[in-house]
């Protein structure tokens, strides 16, 4: 009984390791084939290209990049909404039901307005200015 | 129905909307105080905030009575909320909660000669007021909410606003503390009951406490049934702080200012009673509680057990409290001990007993007995905490039981209300908090549980003596120089002295005199849970 509830599950458990035998064998091959010629440069933490920026993460940085970064996420995960939304409305909702549409379009609407009062409220506090 | 086809009907009706509309109001108002708070400017009277809070409040509270108390407890809004006079009546003891502690915060957050325990230097009014009502809107949802995910998201909305108010003085590392305590247990909390659903949805296959109710789960399924509901429980027990689930409540309680203090005391605790009550509900209907054991499912024997430990937990603990922030906090476990007594009461209609229609008696009582304590525990806990915050403004905090001493000679109103406020936490008659007791203590008996009866009643002669104490401290000892019994007068003080009479007057009226009006709404809410 117990057995069977988890037949389902062999494939997912089988591409697990399989993945996890991939990574470790690519990681290990690189690790022992690979020439390795050390500057300074190379050991340096990448970030993006630019020079390196501070030395430690471990230090205080200003709390302005939180604030952006959750903002970043609110509208990230507005559009992630909006678009199901929108693929629903033209394609899985009947053209004619009226009251339907309106009741999601009226639902939606209000979605993006609470989130519109929250990007005025955070416009207006000052949030969106860098210093 | 084919799932590709367009859909072409909603899967309700739209006047479901209407029974909505007492959870929307509490976020609107709290997007309206937000707004209202950067057009009135830095430094300004803050008392329209409060203001404006209150009269939503108000307006949910109507909401509530006119649509939700009507409702026979049938789902709408395809299966999401099954609003009821259950719903009304927790409704109303969470904004009870939330009117008067914000009205105490009005004059809280007002210093105007900048001294004193000013919130607003650490978080702007606005978002005060804002988390308190949006914590508000996710509590009213989780009172009739009926799909577990509905659930879930009612009770995260109402979390997320109340760890950020716990952590709202962020320059104190108490409340840093105390915030970090309480979200880190929080969210641990939230993956049981998380995880006690996803379990309970395999076993069953439904979300929806109605269809639950329903279901006969088949035996091969009952364990994994058994556990889920085992951990949706412990995640909710958590909520309330039942022992041994406690440990994060008087870090919580003592970290955080005390006008928040008191909205968690009430709000969080009401909220997660009355949930408590329909999920239970669901899972003893379905048999998730466990096979009878002496007569009733075994899942009440557990509860027996912890409702035992935390009622003498919670009294035992708040004896040797100097803090009346970490005092409040145990006795608020105390108290989540006598619910849970109405709770056990109510479980035991669950097992196969000979007498089960008695026991459906006394499940009706414990349900009806809860909401009235929860109305009464709402007024008491909202009045000593509206006397702690109006005494608060002096610049020192009330950190010590001394800092009450002499106040019935320097504000012999405040010290009146809180005496009696504390009476009602005691559960001496001719206040609120005695007759919820008896009803809840009632079902106790009738169902059986006289021993736990009897020794919540024990525990509660014991916390006498920690409220006496505090009374005692009031009224007996001369005030010390620069306490803040002392304090100045200041104009603004209207909003907490009208939170403080109300709280007293209100203890009083339901303790003495309970309009019918009210005990009508009990009942039915008990009605519409138990049928």
């Amino acid at each position: 009984m117990l057995a069977s509830m988890f037949v389902g599950y062999v494939g997912l458990a089988a591409m697990g390791a399989i993945c996890l035998i991939i990574g470790v064998v690519a990681l290990l091959l690189s690790k022992i084939l690979g020439p390795r010629r050390p500057t300074r440069v190379k050991q340096l933490p990448y970030e993006c290209g630019v020079e390196l920026i501070q030395s430690s993460a471990r230090e205080r940085y200003s709390i302005h990049f939180y604030l952006v970064a959750i903002l970043f996420i609110l509208f990230d995960l507005e559009t992630v909404f909006l678009f199901p939304w929108a693929a629903t409305m033209r394609y899985g909702v009947d053209p004619n039901a009226a009251m339907l549409r309106s009741v999601l379009l009226t639902e939606v609407l209000l979605f993006v307005g609470v989130l519109a009062v929250g990007l005025f409220y955070v416009w207006k506090r000052r949030g969106l200015e860098w210093d | 129905m084919d799932p590709l086809s367009p859909l072409s009907s909603l899967s309700y009706d739209v006047g479901d909307f209407l029974y909505v509309i007492p959870i929307a109001i509490p976020a609107l108002f709290g997007m309206i105080v937000l707004i209202l708070d950067i057009y009135l400017g830095r430094g300004s009277n803050k008392t329209p905030l409060a203001l404006t809070s209150g009269l939503g409040c108000l307006l949910t509270a109507v909401a509530a009575w006119a649509l939700w108390a009507p409702a026979t407890g049938a789902p709408v809004m395809a299966g999401t909320l099954a609003p009821s006079a259950f719903g009304a009546v927790a409704a109303l003891a969470i904004l009870i909660g939330t009117t008067l502690i914000g009205f105490s915060v009005a004059h809280h957050s007002q210093s105007a000669d900048g001294v004193g325990v000013d919130l607003g230097r650490s978080i702007a009014h606005g978002e005060l007021y804002g988390l308190l009502l949006f914590a508000t809107s996710g509590m009213l949802a989780m009172t009739i909410a009926n799909d577990m995910v509905t659930f879930f998201v009612a009770i995260e909305t109402l979390s997320i606003a109340v760890y950020a108010l716990t952590g709202v003085e962020r320059r104190r590392a108490r409340s840093a503390e105390g915030a970090m305590k309480y979200f880190v247990l929080g969210a641990f909390s939230a993956a049981f009951l998380l995880y006690g659903m996803s379990l309970l949805y395999g076993a069953t296959g439904t979300m929806r406490l109605d269809v639950l109710a329903e279901t006969a789960i088949k035996p091969s399924d009952l364990p994994m049934a058994t556990v889920g509901g085992t951990l949706i429980l412990i995640g909710l027990l958590f909520k309330v702080g039942a022992v041994p689930f406690h440990a994060w409540v008087p870090d919580a309680y003592e970290g955080a200012p005390s006008a928040v203090t008191g909205f968690m005391s009430i709000g969080v605790k009401v909220a997660a009673f009355a949930g408590m009550f329909r999920i239970v509900e669901g899972l003893g209907a379905c048999g998730a509680l466990g096979a009878d054991l002496a007569g009733s499912p075994v899942g009440s024997w557990v509860l027996w057990f912890v409702a035992a430990l935390t009622v003498i937990g919670g009294n035992a603990g708040a004896l040797t409290q100097r803090n009346p922030r970490r005092l409040m906090a145990y006795s608020g476990i105390a108290h989540t001990g006598y619910l849970l007594v109405a709770l056990v009461a109510f479980t035991r209609q669950f097992g196969h007993s000979s007498d089960a229609l008695n026991m459906t008696y006394a499940a009706h009582d414990a349900a009806a007995g809860l909401l009235f304590y929860l109305l009464a525990y709402a007024l008491a806990n909202a009045g000593v905490f509206a006397v702690i915050n109006h005494l608060e403004r002096r610049g020192e905090d009330v950190d010590s039981l001394d800092d009450l001493a002499g106040l019935a000679h320097t504000q012999p109103r405040s010290a009146l209300v809180m005496a009696v406020c504390l009476l009602s936490l005691a559960g001496i008659p001719g206040t609120a908090g005695f007759l919820g007791k008896l009803w809840v203590f009632r079902a106790g008996v009738a169902s059986g549980d006289v021993g736990l009866v009897v020794l919540a009643l024990m525990a509660s002669a014991i916390s006498l003596y920690y409220y006496l104490r505090i009374v005692v401290i009031m009224y007996m000892r001369e005030p010390q120089a620069g306490t803040a019994g002392a304090s100045s007068e200041d104009p603004q003080r209207w909003c907490s002295r009208l939170a403080i009479l109300v709280a007293g007057v209100l203890t009083i009226w339901l303790g003495v005199y309970p309009p019918n009006a009210i005990l009508k709404l009990v009942v039915d809410g008990a009605q519409a849970l138990v049928h």
